[in-house]
């Protein structure tokens, strides 16, 4: 299989600690509401105690990425490893993407009036760094793997709650939250 | 795409070839030819802006940054090393320090918010003054201007009172930078002056490690990978210490098994093996539960107690005499069954740890609870082994100068007669000029602020300085707070932000984040030395907390001679590198300061506290049975002390939130975008008993006050229990603090100077809107 | 120009009788709705609520807070504008302490840049003024409206900020 860079999230180990988000806004500088890493918590149906279990989703690199598809300027292009990336001096602002994109990658930054995401810290990775997100997790639930040679037990792509779009086949793996046992009080 | 050299991973959007909208279409390397040649910049119009003082067109950094060394001084467990990137004078982005295994190159949801915090547009700016305490009418002064009131009030309150015990000092930990003990050192500098000492912190665990085994000291926690088992009592690492998360998660991957107690399911009690949902404050019988159940199945470590421990014969009749695994189940909730089985898997495993956490000891009894969970620790053998130990925290690389603290009081300069060591958690120097020591400060209790102000006399508290605190936002009993503020006549408040302290003080003095100042930072949790340098120039006119000191000491010795001996200028760098000292070089085996800049260091102390098991007890023993203890009115042994009683409906915990530490960070408007408003958390049984739905506006209130926000419902929180996390928004009344009242815990005063203050000891009921 | 030297000094009064001086130099000896005699202690508090501190700016005076989106300073348009001034050989004296976008800097640079104009045919001056008066024509309108909009408005102050904002209107006449 060809080079593919993705973001594996662990779930279990993840401890929901907005680091990632925060270490993005940090190098990047965002306006408000354009928001590259969003941590998500999970629906009392996935995981029963609210605000204890999170997806940490970005920009999913998708194999067949459907930005890069619908964009009329072709501001979008994918790398030989897989990262796609999305050149915001061609863009026009079209919006075409940003309402194409099951996942809700690219945002519409007010300021510049245009779209814009998760760039995968290309840059950084060029000069044989990681990604801002990964390198600052403390627990090392977020990480950049190479899915060519990935393979760890039990790791899925479509985790509950998180959509299945296999045309787009998304660049992202993730390992379930697990529960404690848990020994209530016997009092109440 | 761009090529970029190897440390130029960040290419800028200014770039030469490429006109970008909005910018500049003259990169900074282009100046307008001819300008210089023709002379026309000599002659332009100006009246604020000059020539440029490097080469014209010359680019400072080019496409690469200036590093730093920066660490984060806040009370956390976490003290993280950072590495700042700066460009042109401004700082562009943060990591964490990958030198530091501890920190290993990341911060949290708060450090990282530093890049944002000095070039936030609601920094305080100037030193200003309220017309008006609370109206909102602010002027601003000069620098000589504030220092001018200021001296003028304190050689008032010295003249009226021939003391300066009407000054009072409000400081604790919103700073933690070795140099800003420069306030302390300040106020005596000044003379004989109130202190409002002790810790709402952590003062009742210390005294109770200092009873049982002579002093607080943990483990290293990146020893924690070789326990076998691991107890998170009262403690919520995932929020409060997210870097030792990851010990944690390799000692279970080698195979340790994690017990979470607490009375919430925390986010580190979610990634547990086992939670245990006790009943608050009842931790103290579970534990002694435990050790009566040890002790009968005679898995209780025999020849470690023998030979290291004084007391135990009389603890074992205690526990004979009073404490059945049947009780502790009924008193705790937990059934007996699991306590019986946690404590015989606790004893066997070896070597099995525990880490106290602070909200564990916010409790009348908090102190007694963690005696009880201590002697769990020590009759099992787990003290002084690696991967074991009963982890709190420590000092021992706090071992510095304290030049800033170390001020001399002036000349005839007169107090509370007869001399008093002025104690306080932090408090590292003793008084050691005995000699002219006729005097000494007064201490009042820090977790009673609003009642000692209110109070005090003889002389009354005129005025308050108040610096690393906020005790609007986090001391108890807001309502009180407000009263006794009417009695001060002086308020100064030095701090970063406008928050709800700054809104009542008569004078704001703009106080230097991090990157703008020189100091020195260690930890009371890992074993790390961080240097802190300053990375760019103080925005506006901010001051550090010790040029602040030196600037006041101008103006008083030139309003009075010889009334400050604080200097009046100082090279803060140079105060910085006072600090350091042979001892801290020889510990963190470092040649010189300098070696930090290359980042951080670790001492080279043994990974187990109390390795050599000589206690710094009086027996020189680990004492379950405490004749100090006693003699500081508690029992000599660990003995159980009952809770509070309930005053009202539910329970009412307010513990820390995630996204910020006390009143920092949550009103930067990054935090705002994850984080934007606060809510009650309350089950869904409670809430349906009082009609309450997800989402409806509710008041909690009790004796003290009341809060007004939005419910949440949740399984997290017992039934019986209101969950509210204390944190200040910027533009939201929420304050916890108004329905927390200033009852004392049982222990802290030997340590620290003071009793503790049972913050999780609090009820209260619930109502819609 | 002395409206512009003025009101550069206005914004950046510290004091009620810096505020006065400046105000009766944009208003000269007598003009029309500005012939009323404030309570400048008044003034005084109300411009600091405004501009300065020490709570949250109602009014910050950054152009960066408006373009660069949730009132950042020292971002990419603060340095932007450094670059501007840097091409005129110029730079802030309160660099890296006080956002270079500070209104008062940028109506100072104004005045560099109309001298310039005058003096020399340079293209690259030409496309620098218009680039410059672009830049401000973006924010100054909505910083004005903000003054006028704001909880702590205060007439004298609302005069300056419509003596500004018809200033700039005349400027992109020219």
């Amino acid at each position: 299989m060809k080079k593919q860079y993705a973001f594996f999230i662990d779930a279990e180990r993840c401890i929901g600690c907005f680091t990632c988000a925060m270490a993005c806004k940090n190098q990047y500088h965002q306006p408000e509401k354009v928001i590259w890493r969003q941590v998500y918590p999970l629906d009392e149906e996935i995981y029963p105690y609210t605000e204890r279990a999170f997806y940490s989703l970005a920009c999913n690199h998708c194999e067949n990425p459907t930005c890069l598809n619908v964009c009329p300027v072709k501001a979008y292009y994918k790398r030989e490893d897989g990262v796609v990336v999305h050149e915001q001096e061609k863009c026009i602002g079209c919006g075409n993407c940003i309402r194409s994109c099951p996942y809700g990658a690219p945002r519409y930054n007010p300021e510049v009036k245009k779209a814009e995401k998760c760039s995968f810290c290309w840059q950084r990775i060029d000069a044989g760094l990681k990604p801002q997100c990964v390198q600052s997790c403390p627990v090392e639930a977020l990480q950049i793997v190479d899915l060519a040679t990935f393979d760890k037990p039990g790791a899925v792509q479509y985790p509950p709650g998180f959509p299945k779009y296999p045309k787009l086949n998304p660049s992202v793996r993730f390992v379930l939250p697990r529960l404690p046992k848990i020994i209530g009080r016997e009092d109440i | 795409m761009n090529n970029h050299k190897e440390e130029n991973f960040m290419t800028t959007t200014n770039n030469a070839a490429e006109v970008q909208p909005g910018s500049c279409p003259l990169s900074r390397r282009n100046f307008v030819k001819g300008l210089l040649a023709a002379g026309l910049v000599a002659n332009l119009p100006c009246g604020l802006l000059r020539p440029l003082q490097s080469e014209a067109g010359e680019i400072v950094y080019g496409g690469d940054y200036e590093t730093f060394r920066n660490a984060c001084p806040r009370n956390c467990y976490d003290t993280c090393s950072i590495k700042t990137f700066v460009k042109d004078g401004v700082v562009q982005f943060i990591e964490g320090a990958t030198e530091s295994t501890f920190t290993r190159g990341g911060l949290c949801v708060k450090g990282y918010g530093y890049t944002r915090r000095p070039y936030s547009p609601d920094r305080i700016k100037y030193p200003m003054v309220q017309e008006g305490r609370g109206s909102g009418n602010w002027k601003r002064v000069s620098w000589n201007e504030a220092m001018e009131r200021i001296a003028k009030k304190i050689l008032e309150i010295q003249d009226k009172d021939g003391s300066l015990l009407g000054m009072a000092l409000s400081k604790y930990s919103g700073n933690f930078g070795i140099t800003n003990y420069g306030v302390e050192g300040m106020m005596s500098s000044l003379g004989y002056t109130t202190r409002l000492t002790g810790t709402p912190c952590w003062p009742a665990g210390i005294d109770a490690q200092n009873f049982d085994m002579g002093d607080m000291w943990c483990n290293d926690p990146e020893d924690m990978v070789n326990a076998r088992y691991v107890i998170l009592w009262g403690g919520n690492a995932a929020w409060n210490s997210v870097h030792s998360v990851k010990y944690v998660y390799e000692a279970q991957r080698r195979g340790a098994k994690i017990v979470v107690i607490d009375p919430l399911l925390t986010q580190q009690a979610a990634k547990a093996d086992e939670y245990w949902q006790i009943r608050t404050s009842t931790d103290g019988a579970l534990a002694l539960g435990m050790a009566r159940h040890i002790l009968d199945a005679k898995l209780y470590d025999r020849d470690w107690v023998m030979a290291n421990s004084i007391g135990f014969e009389e603890f074992a009749d205690y526990l004979r005499g009073n404490i059945t695994v049947e009780w502790a189940a009924k008193e705790s909730g937990i059934p007996a069954a699991n306590i019986i089985a946690l404590a015989e898997e606790f004893a066997t495993a070896k070597p099995a740890t525990i880490w106290l956490g602070y909200g564990l000891q916010r409790h009348v009894n908090g102190g007694a609870t963690v005696r009880a969970i201590d002697a769990l620790v020590a009759m099992t053998g787990n003290v002084g082994k690696i991967g074991g130990g009963a982890r709190y925290g420590h000092l021992r690389t706090w071992g510095f100068n304290y030049h800033a603290l170390l001020q001399k009081q002036p000349e005839g300069a007169k107090g509370v007669p007869g001399k008093a060591e002025v104690k306080g958690d932090f408090h590292f120097a003793g008084g050691d000029d005995a000699a002219a020591l006729s005097y000494s400060d007064r201490s009042l209790n820090i977790n009673k602020t609003a009642q000692v102000i209110l109070d005090t006399d003889d002389p009354p508290i005129r005025m308050l300085w108040v610096a690393c605190k906020n005790p609007f936002s986090q001391d108890f009993d807001r309502n009180k707070m407000i009263k006794a503020f009417e009695k001060l006549e002086m308020v100064v408040t030095v701090d970063q932000f406008f928050n709800e302290t700054v809104a009542m003080s008569d004078i704001v003095l703009p106080v230097t984040t991090l990157f703008e100042e020189w100091t020195i930072n260690a930890s009371y949790w890992h074993y790390w030395l961080s240097i802190n340098e300053r990375a760019i120039q103080p925005m506006y006119e901010a001051k550090s907390d010790i040029q602040i000191a030196a600037t006041l000491s101008n103006t008083m010795n030139e309003l009075r001679p010889g009334s400050c001996t604080f200097p009046t200028e100082i090279d803060s760098r140079e105060w910085m590198i006072k600090e350091f000292n042979q001892g801290i070089y020889d510990l963190f085996g470092i040649s010189s300061w300098e070696d930090l800049k290359n980042g951080p260091a670790k001492a080279k102390m043994h990974p187990a506290s109390w390795h050599d098991l000589k206690f710094g007890t009086p027996s020189g023993k680990y004492e379950f049975k405490s004749e100090l203890a006693e003699q500081w009115g508690n029992k000599a042994l660990p003995e159980y002390v009952a809770p509070r009683k309930q005053n009202n409906k539910y329970r009412l915990l307010t513990p820390h939130t995630k996204f910020g530490l006390h009143s920092q960070f949550v009103n930067l408007d990054w935090s705002e975008e994850f984080y934007p408003e606060p809510f009650v958390y309350i089950h869904p049984d409670m809430a349906a008993e009082k009609d309450i739905k997800d989402g409806d506006v509710v008041r909690i209130f009790n004796s003290i006050g009341e809060v007004t926000t939005t419910a949440k419902l949740s399984t997290v929180v017992p039934a019986d229990a209101i969950l509210m996390y204390e944190a200040w928004f910027k533009n939201n009344p929420y304050n916890v603090q108004n329905v927390v009242d200033d009852t004392s815990s049982d222990m802290g005063a030997y340590k620290t100077g003071q009793p503790g203050v049972a913050i999780h000891d609090q009820f209260a009921d619930v109502a819609k809107v | 120009m002395k409206t512009v030297e003025a009101m550069r000094d206005f914004f950046l009064a510290g004091d009620a009788s810096e505020l006065e001086k400046a105000y009766l130099e944009i208003c000269g000896p007598s003009q029309g709705e500005a012939s009323f005699d404030p309570d400048w202690q008044e003034v005084e508090f109300a411009f600091n609520r405004l501009f300065v501190g020490p709570a949250a700016l109602e009014a910050p005076p950054f152009s960066s807070v408006y373009l660069d989106g949730q009132s950042l300073v020292m971002g990419k348009t603060t340095l932007d504008v450094r670059g501007m001034y840097g091409a005129l050989g110029l730079e802030s004296p309160w660099k890296n302490t006080l956002p270079d976008d500070h209104i008062s800097l940028e109506l100072d640079a104004v005045l560099a840049i109309n001298h310039l104009a005058r003096q020399t045919e340079q293209v690259e001056i030409q496309e620098l003024r218009k680039r410059f008066m672009t830049h401000m024509q973006s924010w100054v309108p909505l910083f004005a409206g903000k003054i006028l909009q704001a909880p702590s408005s205060h007439p004298a102050i609302n005069h300056v900020a419509k003596c500004l904002s018809q200033w700039l209107q005349e400027q992109g006449e020219q």
